[in-house]
């Protein structure tokens, strides 16, 4: 019952937003009280902590006017309607090949990494013409690695199991 | 002087120097639209090839480089709302939703005017008035520069709608926290947590790129019903070519907003330090407070006054960028560094004497300045019907495309994988803001300003023992930070005087 009245209560856009800022706010202020503090700088009323301390407070009082002055009632806007309409299915699964994509990236490389991310990114948002996205993937992936690496002479991580593979080779 | 102009203009028309500022725009238009490759990158890029060059022509043609890089950040800002260089973040606000709109061809088109009005404005004020700017510029101080930041920052006032300015305040807040992530400038380490891949703080395009274009994509997904990924977005697309044409009404009220953007874009592109971004900001909340209310609504919605405002200040800007490099040898922003490096590694040194020792540099750099305008806008409207085609390709394709060139260009900036991680984060945390309407902008504002803001601040206070005092007793400081406070109180006052004088309806007796 409880649970479902906190739920109900933070059904609520503004107030929802400002509660996640004011936390940040109360633990950026933690962290910034451990900052050190430069003696010769401090002498002068400013250190390395006293624009993260003044900007963490400010946050906080911003952040409780905006909890104390949303609107409620009819007029607050409510964030259930917009959760219950959206495609949270795929936006996951996007949203974990992101993740592994970036995580992989050491692994796997510029050019591997890149083609394999497009291709898992196409299928997701319903592409099912395997070849044609390979081709696509491949291509992008490819053209930008010949362009950066070649042309411009910039140096693209080839990736740990290019190098695995490359090293094994004879 | 007249016999330096001579030069100058001899060496600028020659075959060579026309040669120089159609490649340098070509170029610096094709590397700009690459997110992570700005000017910067895209005249560092070019610095070997200029090596076998006279200084004059090397110079021409980074000052091409220069010009279409600018514009090219913004295409990429208006069709996949990737703005890959923070002067480009205002012409997404209102640039990318007309794209989306289906008059992407209408936005590239009134960026190309509107780069072309500022960058001839302040190219014609350059060659007029650049000795005595230089020396005005000089007159400014940390303080004033921590009041102009501060002013840039209320601009937010101007970013968000009726009864958001307390969320957009605390959109700033954050911004300006994260800023002061890694080190400082006393050299010690803040809030890095021992991770050192955060020693040196985030990177503007991580969080641009994450804010906008990867927000962006995720919100699209996720609004999508399940089945194959089309949007409304795909129909709209398409853009015929007669939709370049900018209607007669709106040109009548694009043109004073243009001439008011350029010379505030080149009085503030003068100041070493402020640059593009401070520009296009305080342009867009400038017209936007000026526009009339029913343009003013349109704001952030695909509004032509909120895409030609910034992308006009911030090509002047980028102009009044090379007077305190070329009349004192200070360079006023990141591009202007690498161009002074170029300069001095051909032998020339600039500053006061530039003009008398080398005046066939100095008066050709003006002088392409304006024929790079001119070229830029040759060059750039015949192509827009086909970059406007990108956008036609279907959304299960361009979606994951744009999330990887975001991406890409992130990794381009620090060649850490650490960051692509960070960036996902981001992005996600961003979608979670743009659920609850929560206004980005006025977050990437504030990230874009806090170094300098701090920065300018403690040297203030350095100078000024610790007191507070120049706030008010220092005339330029005092008057700037009163037109931040009016800046602030806009909205407010509008919305009292709204209240106070209710408009009659026309009809009704009074």
């Amino acid at each position: 019952m409880k649970i479902g009245r906190l739920l109900a209560a933070l059904d609520d856009k503004t107030r929802l937003g400002s509660l996640i800022l004011l936390l940040f706010c109360g633990a950026f202020l933690l962290s910034s009280l451990a900052i050190p503090v430069d003696p010769t700088f401090a002498e002068h009323g400013f250190s390395a902590r006293t624009l993260p301390l003044a900007l963490a407070l400010s946050g906080m009082v911003c952040a409780l006017a905006q909890l104390c002055l949303a609107p409620g009632g009819r007029r607050r806007e409510r964030l259930s309607p917009q959760l219950r309409r959206g495609n949270w299915a795929r936006l996951g699964a996007l949203i974990v090949c992101l993740l592994a994509y970036a995580l992989s990236f050491t692994w796997l490389g510029f050019l591997a990494g890149g083609a394999l991310f497009l291709m898992a990114g196409f299928f997701i948002l319903g592409e099912r013409r395997v070849l044609f996205a390979g081709a696509v993937a491949l291509g992008l992936s490819g053209g930008l690695w010949l362009l950066l690496s070649q042309g411009f002479g910039l140096y693209l991580d080839p990736g740990e199991l290019y190098r695995m593979v490359g090293g094994a080779l004879p | 002087m007249i016999e330096g102009i001579l030069i100058g203009l001899e060496t600028a028309f020659s075959a060579q120097g026309l040669a120089m500022v159609l490649a340098g725009c070509l170029a610096g238009t094709l590397i700009g639209m690459l997110p992570g490759l700005g000017p910067v990158s895209a005249i560092a890029l070019m610095i070997p090839l200029t090596y076998g060059l006279e200084p004059a022509a090397a110079m021409i043609l980074m000052a091409g480089v220069y010009y279409g890089a600018v514009f090219g950040g913004s295409t990429s800002a208006i069709l996949i709302n990737a703005p890959g260089v923070s002067g480009a973040v205002a012409t997404a606000f209102d640039g990318h939703p007309m794209a989306a709109g289906g008059q992407a061809g209408k936005a590239l088109a009134i960026a190309a005017y509107s780069s072309f009005l500022g960058g001839s404005v302040a190219a014609l004020l350059l060659f007029v008035l650049a000795p005595f700017l230089a020396r005005l510029s000089l007159s400014f101080q940390s303080s004033d520069y921590f009041a102009l930041m501060l002013f840039g920052c209320t601009a937010i006032a101007a970013l968000s709608g009726p009864g958001q300015v307390l969320k957009a305040v605390m959109m700033t807040l954050l911004g300006l926290m994260l800023a002061t992530v890694g080190e400082d400038s006393s050299g010690i380490q803040r809030l890095s947590f021992g991770v050192p891949d955060l020693y040196d703080g985030f990177s503007f395009l991580l969080l641009s790129m994450a804010t906008f274009a990867l927000a962006e994509a995720l919100m699209l997904v996720l609004r999508q019903p399940a089945g194959r990924f089309e949007t409304d977005t795909d129909r709209a697309m398409a853009t015929p070519r007669d939709s370049l044409k900018v209607p007669r009404e709106e040109l009548k009220l694009l043109l004073p907003s243009a001439g008011r953007c350029s010379l505030l874009g080149f009085f503030v592109g003068i100041l070493p330090g402020a640059g593009a971004t401070i520009a296009a900001f305080l342009a867009y909340g400038l017209e936007r407070n000026l526009a009339p209310k029913k343009e003013r609504e349109k704001f952030g919605k695909g509004s032509s006054i909120g895409l030609a405002a910034p992308e006009t200040a911030n090509n002047a800007a980028s102009t009044g960028s090379l007077v305190p490099l070329l009349t004192l040898g200070i360079p006023g922003s990141a591009t202007t560094a690498v161009m002074l490096g170029a300069l001095l590694s051909y032998g020339v040194q600039p500053g006061p004497r530039l003009y008398i020792d080398h005046p066939a540099v100095f008066w050709s750099v003006i002088i392409s300045m304006y024929l790079g305008n001119i070229v830029l806008l040759i060059l750039n409207l015949p192509l827009i019907p086909y970059l406007a085609k990108l956008l036609q390709a279907p959304r299960r394709l361009l979606t994951p495309i744009i999330l990887f060139f975001s991406m890409m260009g992130v990794y381009l900036v620090s060649f850490n994988p650490f960051d692509l991680s960070v960036m996902v984060a981001v992005g996600v945390v961003a979608l979670l803001f743009r659920l609850l309407d929560f206004p980005l902008a006025p977050m990437l504002l504030g990230f874009i300003l806090g170094d300098m803001m701090e920065d300018n601040l403690r040297r203030a206070l350095l100078i000024w023992d610790g007191s507070f005092a120049f706030i008010w007793q220092r005339p330029q400081t005092a008057v700037i930070m009163a037109l931040a406070l009016l800046a602030l109180a806009l909205p407010a006052l509008r919305g009292f005087y709204a209240r106070r004088f209710p408009p009659r309806h026309p009809g009704r007796p009074s």
